[in-house]
């Protein structure tokens, strides 16, 4: 059995601050006790095989960098149905993984978990680097709570560590 | 009069395919593909240290990762002419089985079958004509009326309820569009099922990579899987009988459902194998090494020229010397400094951005050339060259999907037909079943090794003073996948990755040349230039893998198609 809260952070590691979601997970779990009831994914940049680890979760919270929005370093959160109000393109190619089309096709095929958050940061650099930018970086405290926060109201309390893990985040020279 | 058709899915900053076609007459007169973003990231590797190249490399991409970090090991090995054990081999090849199997059921099934399946049809088909089709078709016993039904009842509840999501975005009731409903709800109902056998798939990767997507077990020189069959900790009988299971689910699925539905589609859209063969040169790598010093393969490689199949030459080893010789990448059309055609060893990777000038540079793709040739790679080329070769793994299965069609066509299907947009799938479904077949071969190598009492995984790699180059191949689910390294006292000095898209998005070379997708969209029919379905078809039949990189989430949602009167 999958635990029941996916906290599932996408992005790229390569391209600076689209990876702002792994870099996220790193800080979860470097910084937070994780119970048995949430497991946490960096799932880099999937196509529509995200849909394979859906199953079995009440609570699906995405981490992901934002394209649009704002200023660098804005801090948006986006529910289901605002995520499904957004009509997917047609694709081209594997790589337009399309959140709402997985959620979609994980709808279709009755494994879509029951509340779906996406925690998004708008990016301010997108070019080949393994760091990311100060204005993302400075956010990250704030949305590690944002996400204790969401995991709280479905009644499961992260508690922060008295003593930080070292960052697995291995891709970073900053993390060493 | 011509209309000049753009697609470019501007969805995500760092941007995508994109194609621009020129009709007249109602048919493709001129086609240029561009990959619009700038695909540098193996310059993040210079300087690093070999052993940790492929943790990297499997950051591409986020849906062909295992496959990076596979060329990458070997790529590494190669150059120090390090075999790896048995028990390494076979570990790696169930993995790149379980992942093959996964991605093309994952192709067919969510990225292209809506190309071909208009599911408006579903709710007038009738359940028990689907499924005594089904069960003529197919020995598989999810077919019942009752399954067909409940799939039927999906569709009608989603049409009911106006949340048509991502189906709202399909060319539905398009002229080009003609299964009749029952097939259409056949092919929706298996849709359904692939959700479910392709995460098995999936979970064998997790358990031998230890992770997914991102596999953890690689190591230059081997694998990371301690053998013991006595351990809770490391893999043992228990985990190598969890596999068997999973396995033993997913291949027939693969047998029986997707390589069906491939040859039944394909029977029922004749005129599909008479458009889109494009670039009639092919190219494969053998893989499925069995042994250390991979010097036998399950799996033929070798080219084919100008689509004769009588003439065929075979590759003998990974990287064969003619492979190692004769890959160049061309810059002529490319958004790169430099024009002359760059061996990989010696590729440079300098930015150079126009604009889309369409006699200019206009793409992020290089132009790679074999021999000065544009070569076709993927599942038609792997089948194309094992079948030139009498391969019998290849012959079976192709010999069985030709007399499929025709049987279901009620015309004859030779091999020759398999050279366009519909012979990609089939020959993809044709690649995916052999592979299926040696699913278990491999395992059952794996498990009569390690009950042999040989237990060895990893053998320690030493890099020497001065310079070594080696190149590292996968034949991967889109086709021949390359990484060439140059390793200075014990630094990566040179990085290149040949990935299958972009022999088959290759743009125009310094000749003039075009590239696979460029040439095989001449001649198709566009019944409707506002809804350029035809274009999505043969671009699609190639598992286009493009951005190998990048995923923001943008809702902006704008439509990819803009036309324009010339």
């Amino acid at each position: 059995m999958n635990p029941r809260i996916l906290i599932a952070g996408v992005g790229n590691v390569l391209l600076q601050d689209d990876g702002f979601g792994p870099h996220a997970i790193a800080g979860l779990q470097s910084e937070y006790e994780i119970g048995e009831e949430v497991e946490l994914l960096d799932l880099g940049t999937p196509g529509l095989d995200f849909v394979d680890y859906l199953v079995g979760r009440d609570l699906l919270i995405i981490i992901d960098a934002l394209a649009f929005g704002g200023e660098p370093g804005e801090v948006l959160t986006f529910d289901h149905q605002q995520l499904r109000e957004r009509l997917p393109n047609i694709r081209l190619s594997a790589h337009q993984p399309c959140l709402q089309e997985t959620l979609f096709t994980a709808e279709t095929g009755g494994v879509c978990p029951k509340e779906v958050v996406l925690v998004g940061v708008v990016g301010a650099s997108f070019d080949v680097s393994t760091e990311l930018s100060a204005e993302v970086a400075g956010v990250m405290p704030k949305v590690l709570e944002v996400i204790v926060d969401v995991v709280m109201r479905h009644g499961v309390e992260l508690r922060k560590r008295s003593e930080p893990l070292p960052l697995n985040s291995w891709w970073s020279a900053a993390a060493k | 009069m011509a209309t000049r058709i753009n697609i470019d899915p501007v969805t995500r900053i760092e941007g995508h395919l994109r194609v621009d076609v020129e009709v007249d007459n109602g048919s493709v007169a001129k086609a240029w593909a561009s990959c619009t973003m700038w695909r540098g990231i193996e310059n993040i590797l210079l300087g690093r240290d070999p052993r940790e190249a492929w943790l990297f490399t499997q950051r591409f991409c986020g849906v062909c990762t295992t496959v990076h970090a596979m060329a990458s090991v070997r790529a590494v090995e190669d150059a120090l002419r390090l075999p790896i054990p048995p028990n390494a081999q076979f570990i790696r090849n169930l993995i790149l089985i379980n992942h093959a199997m996964h991605d093309h059921v994952v192709h067919f099934y969510q990225l292209s079958a809506l190309d071909w399946v208009d599911i408006l049809t579903i709710p007038r088909a009738n359940p028990k004509a689907a499924s005594s089709l089904a069960e003529s078709l197919s020995d598989w016993t999810d077919n019942s009326d009752k399954q067909l039904a409940a799939a039927q009842d999906k569709v009608k509840a989603l049409a009911a309820s106006g949340q048509l999501g991502m189906f709202a975005s399909g060319y539905w009731g398009h002229p080009a569009m003609h299964l009749p409903p029952e097939v259409n709800l056949i092919a929706f109902s298996h849709y359904l099922q692939a959700l479910e056998y392709q995460r098995k798939a999936l979970q064998v990767v997790g358990i031998l990579g230890g992770k997914t997507p991102h596999i953890q077990n690689l190591a230059v020189g081997g694998v990371m899987n301690a053998i013991n069959l006595d351990s809770q900790a490391t893999l043992n009988m228990d985990r190598l009988y969890t596999i068997k299971s999973l396995m033993d689910e997913v291949i027939p699925f693969v047998q029986q459902v997707y390589f069906n539905d491939a040859c039944a589609i394909a029977a029922l859209y004749p005129e599909w194998m008479a458009y889109g063969g494009g670039v009639h040169n092919y190219l494969a790598v053998p893989d499925l090494p069995l042994n250390a010093q991979a010097s036998a393969f399950d799996l033929p490689g070798g080219v084919i020229l100008d689509g004769n199949l009588s003439n065929a030459q075979t590759f003998y080893s990974a990287a064969d010397t003619p492979f190692r010789h004769a890959v160049t990448e061309d810059l002529t059309h490319a958004w790169y400094k430099g024009n002359e055609p760059q061996h990989p060893w010696q590729g440079e990777t300098q930015p150079h951005y126009t604009d889309f000038e369409e006699n200019g540079k206009y793409s992020w793709v290089k132009a790679p050339r074999y021999d000065g040739r544009p070569m076709q790679v993927g599942p038609l080329a792997q089948v194309l060259v094992g079948y030139a070769q009498g391969h019998p793994l290849t012959k079976k299965w192709t010999d069985l999907a030709l007399a499929k069609i025709s049987a279901i066509s009620k015309r004859k299907v030779t091999v020759n037909d398999l050279q366009s947009t519909m012979g990609r799938h089939v020959a993809r479904a044709i690649r995916c079943a052999m592979i299926s077949e040696l699913a278990t071969k491999h395992w059952e190598y794996l498990v009569t090794n390690i009950t042999r009492g040989d237990t060895a995984i990893y053998n320690p790699p030493k890099f020497p003073d001065g310079e070594v180059e080696g190149v590292g191949t996968h034949e991967a689910p889109r086709g021949t996948l390359s990484h060439w390294v140059v390793v200075r006292n014990g630094r990566l000095s040179n990085y290149q990755a040949v990935v299958p898209t972009t022999w088959n998005a290759s743009p125009r070379d310094n000749r003039g040349q075009p590239g696979p997708y460029e040439m095989s969209l001449l001649g198709n029919p566009i019944a409707d230039p506002e809804k350029p379905l035809e274009v999505l078809r043969t671009v699609h039949s190639f598992d286009p893998c493009m951005a190998c990189a990048c995923h923001t989430f943008d809702p902006s949602g704008k439509p990819i198609a803009s036309v324009k009167v010339l």
